[in-house]
């Protein structure tokens, strides 16, 4: 039996090599990733100012699992599974919390696969990616399934606290004008690669998102603020409110808002 | 084989240096051509396919966003666009590395392989252009498969003349504002031409509130696409001097482009992404910025022998594309903004003269040659730096047989030599530390060989319409980018890898045009063929990039593809005052490896133009026109895998417009609203198409140009 497939292997690779040029027409249409089961299910939750109803939350240590259905027209060819933050919103900079980089071959047309992605005890809280890729042999792509997984961290939820000094509450300010910002961003940990983020809400209630600052290299429990904004001219006139939302590293917040005057 | 084409290459040659010595009798006669036309109307190819001039004038009649844009207007041209600032040509479907742009008689050389890569020309430096379809490897060597634009230098200014233009450019779809201003003067036929242009847009709007991504409804806010800006600053120069030995000018320029990306293309688009930053002015990260700097010399000289015309550019196109970095794995995270430079020097040298001409033999000659060298910087890792030569002889020559008949034919011999350094990639473990090297590409050191020839015919079928028919090959070298790169492209967003034993693409064509010229009426129909036997393509592959956050791999692949279609247009003048353009195109392709189309394939389209010039009594109404432009594309569900198709759409275009004259001085007023529905569309020659993003609504586009003299 061996023999015959080595040798029904070599005419057919000798057929190829006579006939490499011409291959099969591919069936059209896109493989598909349906989720027949997961561990935990996907809620709505507010990340990074937006509404988003693919939220998985966890806590370090947890294990979440998942039964996948890949289907597709072609002959599938790998899935992908890839974990990395997002803690900036961004998914910027290093993956050394938790990261996930998974790369499985398959074959046939019809594929049931469990995964379970275990969140490691000491990986950071904070908000992550979690996306599933799916190819078939002629590269046809499947479109991405995505999750936002909200890693709690059972030991730091304690939220940063802001405190401003300036600009004072009720200050009037002109177009062009610039707004200093002064005070302290202080949390119960390090907040050394987490952010905070200025923004302003005019009073046709426009949110315009003015900053976003990290606090640098070597931050530890405190943070000075010292910053500065130019009134925009776009800026409508009337009552608005600059809010200071201060992130640690635990993707713990608190807000801090100071009502001004535009003229 | 390699002794035969040696020899061929030697006879060349020679015959080009003996016939030096020739008496030539015509000589006379191709001058008056050359200081006429600046150049090119005596290359016989151009008679025997289909070639199409363009003036200035039309230029900015029918003024596109670029100068690609503004091309679209002619059967067979289009354009795949990133945004507003951003549009590279395409001729019969066909685009990158195989349409050639000459400038002043030097070939633009910019990274035209990159989709996101546009051309670097300001488009009011434009004077005049021709544009040829089909294959022109004859003429310009490596590249030339779909045809050339040539972007040819104004007519020299009569004798002690002086002439200035300002032009100001307000776009209202994307608040452009743009000047060009420009000075041209000849004293004593010592002449010279300075100009200046700047432009600086706003995000673009599109007819739409939201848009729809992997099951996802994002915000636009306001319609307009976020950090679509961007601002153009172009300064050019040139001086020269003609005196009965012939002509030479030195023309220096420098294009610099400032241009954002959609902040949503860059990985998949999330709605925290989009949020209005208050400021649709700002060029924020994604961007490129790009300068590309140029000096061209281009002499002319009479000879006993007819001509000698020599030109001689350099070139440094300098790429950078900057993003913040994204998820890296384990090692340090980059630093800086900077994700992709590369700078690219050229130089190149032109040399072209007659051979031999008699009464019915005309039999030119010219050579070729270019070096280019690339280095590479940044936190990504694409291309390695590379060095790349070519060289090039051809020889063509047109017999007329008689009245009605001319044929053209022509070889080309060309070598090619590209060498690329081995790169690596430092790899890290999981507490970050430098655990060894890996191989990101290979070394290249390859050396081309083609040959590449063209035959064709003109029949004058009587004194209103001719017959032309033309069969060509043509070639174009494998760029390093297809044998080489490996990292993921931030303008596309793809994981790419080369193929480092990718030959030279090849292709064979069949040109026909049929024009008919009357006193009213102008009609041309041009179907072509072409057969290519190693077409190199990005193709999607079924692996997926070991690099986190990415998709699968696109593997450069060559293989066996078609390209067919036709171009009919008519122009004809119905009354005095109401004249109607009518183009129709259309491009099918098929991959015949995979019985699959090609991507970025322009849909058929008509378009439909009616000009109104009323007969005003007033003077000053005198050169007034109204144009209605009806632009109906068609679906185009021939798409390649995971290229998603687009629906037709129906697009409206209209432009007011009228020449006053002050004295000696010209008032030019155009007004052009594009879009006029404001009808949404998707578009699938546009990079934002894979986004499902809307194309640019409508805008009121003015133009004035004070011409002085």
């Amino acid at each position: 039996m061996k023999h015959h497939r080595l040798l029904l292997f070599m005419v057919l690779a000798l057929f190829s090599c006579k006939d490499k040029k011409k291959e099969d027409t591919p069936k059209s249409g896109k493989p598909v990733i349906t989720i027949i089961d997961q561990s935990t299910p996907a809620v709505s939750e507010y990340l990074c100012d937006a509404l988003f109803g693919n939220v998985l939350k966890v806590a370090t240590g947890d294990t979440l699992r998942f039964t996948f259905y890949f289907q597709a027209s072609n002959p599938l060819s790998q899935y992908k599974i890839d974990v990395h933050n997002n803690f900036d919103c961004h998914s910027h900079g290093k993956s050394v919390d938790w990261s996930v980089l998974k790369i499985e071959d398959l074959s046939g047309t019809e594929v049931t696969v469990e995964e379970a992605l275990i969140i490691p005890e000491n990986a950071s809280a904070g908000n992550y990616h979690l996306m599933i890729r799916l190819l078939d042999i002629y590269g046809y792509e499947a479109e991405v399934k995505e999750f936002n997984v909200i890693v709690h961290n059972p030991e730091d939820e304690e939220a940063p606290q802001v405190t401003l000094t300036a600009p004072v509450e009720h200050s009037t300010y002109q177009h062009w004008d610039v707004v200093h910002f002064h005070g302290t961003i202080t949390d119960n940990l390090s907040l050394e690669s987490s952010r905070f983020e200025l923004k302003f809400t005019d009073s046709n209630d426009h949110t315009y998102h003015l900053y976003e600052i990290f606090y640098p290299q070597g931050t530890t429990t405190s943070y000075t603020i010292d910053t500065a904004y130019t009134v925009g001219p776009f800026i409508a006139p009337g009552e608005g409110y600059f809010t200071i939302k201060a992130y640690d590293k635990a993707n713990n917040f608190s807000l801090k808002t100071v009502p001004v005057i535009i003229e | 084989m390699e002794k035969n084409t040696l020899f061929l290459i030697f006879s060349v040659f020679l015959a080009w240096s003996l016939s030096a010595q020739e008496e030539p009798d015509d000589s006379l006669h191709y001058m008056e051509e050359i200081s006429v036309v600046a150049s090119r109307q005596y290359i016989p190819i151009l008679k025997t396919l289909d070639y199409i001039h363009i003036s200035c004038d039309d230029l900015l009649k029918y003024q596109g966003n670029t100068l690609a844009g503004s091309l679209e207007r002619i059967p067979g041209l289009s354009s795949i666009n990133t945004g507003t600032g951003i549009a590279k040509p395409v001729i019969r479907g066909l685009s990158l590395n195989r349409i050639i742009v000459n400038e002043y008689g030097i070939k633009q050389e910019g990274q035209q392989w990159g989709l996101d890569h546009g051309l670097e020309i300001d488009q009011y430096n434009v004077h005049q252009l021709e544009v040829i379809k089909g294959p022109v490897s004859l003429l310009y060597g490596s590249d030339g498969i779909g045809g050339v634009i040539n972007i040819l230098p104004a007519p020299v200014l009569p004798v002690n003349t002086f002439k200035a233009e300002a032009i100001l450019n307000y776009k209202s779809n994307n608040d452009l504002f743009g000047t060009s201003v420009a000075i041209r003067n000849n004293r004593n036929d010592i002449f010279t031409d300075f100009r200046i242009t700047y432009q600086d847009f706003a995000d673009y709007r599109v007819p739409a509130e939201e848009f729809t991504y992997n099951s996802y409804i994002l915000p636009i806010y306001n319609s307009r696409l976020k950090n679509t800006a961007g601002n153009d600053l172009n300064l050019s120069g040139l001086a020269g001097i003609r005196r009965d030995w012939g002509k030479t000018s030195i023309y220096v320029s420098n294009v610099h482009q400032n241009a954002g990306f959609f902040i949503g293309a860059f990985g998949t688009p999330k709605a925290y992404l989009l949020t209005d930053d208050g400021d649709n002015r700002s060029i924020d990260l994604p961007k490129q910025v790009i300068n590309h700097f140029k000096v061209v010399s281009n002499t002319q000289l009479k000879t006993r022998n007819g001509f000698l015309e020599i030109d001689a550019g350099y070139q440094n196109n300098n790429r950078q594309e900057l993003s913040l970095p994204h998820a890296h794995g384990q090692g340090p995270a980059p630093e800086g903004n900077l994700a992709l430079q590369l700078e690219l020097q050229t130089w190149t040298a032109n040399i072209r003269t007659p051979l031999f001409s008699s009464g019915k033999w005309k039999v030119l000659s010219g050579l070729n040659m270019q070096l280019q060298q690339n280095k590479r910087g940044g936190y990504e890792f694409l291309v390695p730096d590379f060095m790349t030569v070519l060289g090039g002889v051809n020889a063509y020559a047109e017999y007329s047989a008689s009245g009605r008949w001319m044929f053209s034919s022509g070889i080309r011999f060309d070598g090619a030599y590209q060498q690329a350094q081995r790169s690596f990639i430092a790899l890290y473990d999981e507490s970050g530390e430098l655990t060894g090297y890996q191989q990101r590409s290979p070394s290249v050191s390859e050396s081309y060989f083609n040959v590449s020839g063209s035959a064709g015919m003109r029949f004058a079928i009587n004194t209103s319409s001719d017959l032309k028919v033309d069969l060509g090959s043509a070639f174009r070298v494998p760029t390093i980018v297809e044998l080489t790169s490996n990292g993921v492209h931030h303008g596309t967003f793809r994981h790419e890898m080369g193929d480092s034993s990718l030959r030279s693409e090849r292709g064979y064509m069949l040109n026909l045009n049929y024009h008919y010229s009357g006193r009213k009426l102008v009609v041309s129909v041009s179907p072509f063929a072409n057969y290519f036997d190693n077409y190199i393509y990005l193709r999607p592959s079924s692996k997926f990039s070991p690099l986190p956050d990415a998709g699968q791999i696109y593997q450069y692949t060559q293989g066996r593809a078609v390209f067919a279609g036709a171009e009919f247009s008519t122009s004809w003048k119905v009354l005095p005052w109401l004249s109607n353009d009518l183009g129709v195109e259309y491009v099918y392709n098929e991959n015949l490896d995979l019985s699959m189309p090609l991507p970025f394939t322009p849909p058929f389209s008509v378009r439909e133009e009616l000009e109104f010039k009323p007969a005003f009594k007033a003077d000053w109404l005198r050169n007034t026109h109204f144009i209605f432009i009806g632009h109906y594309y068609a679906a185009q569900n021939r798409t390649d895998i995971n290229e998603p198709p687009a629906n037709g759409y129906f697009l409206l275009h209209f432009t007011a417009g009228n020449t006053f004259t002050l004295g000696k001085n010209r008032l030019g007023l155009s007004v052009q609203v594009r879009n006029l529905t404001n009808t949404k569309y998707l578009n699938n020659m546009s990079r934002y198409r894979i986004l499902n993003l809307p194309e640019q609504g409508i805008t009121v586009n003015i133009t004035l140009r004070y011409e002085f003299n």
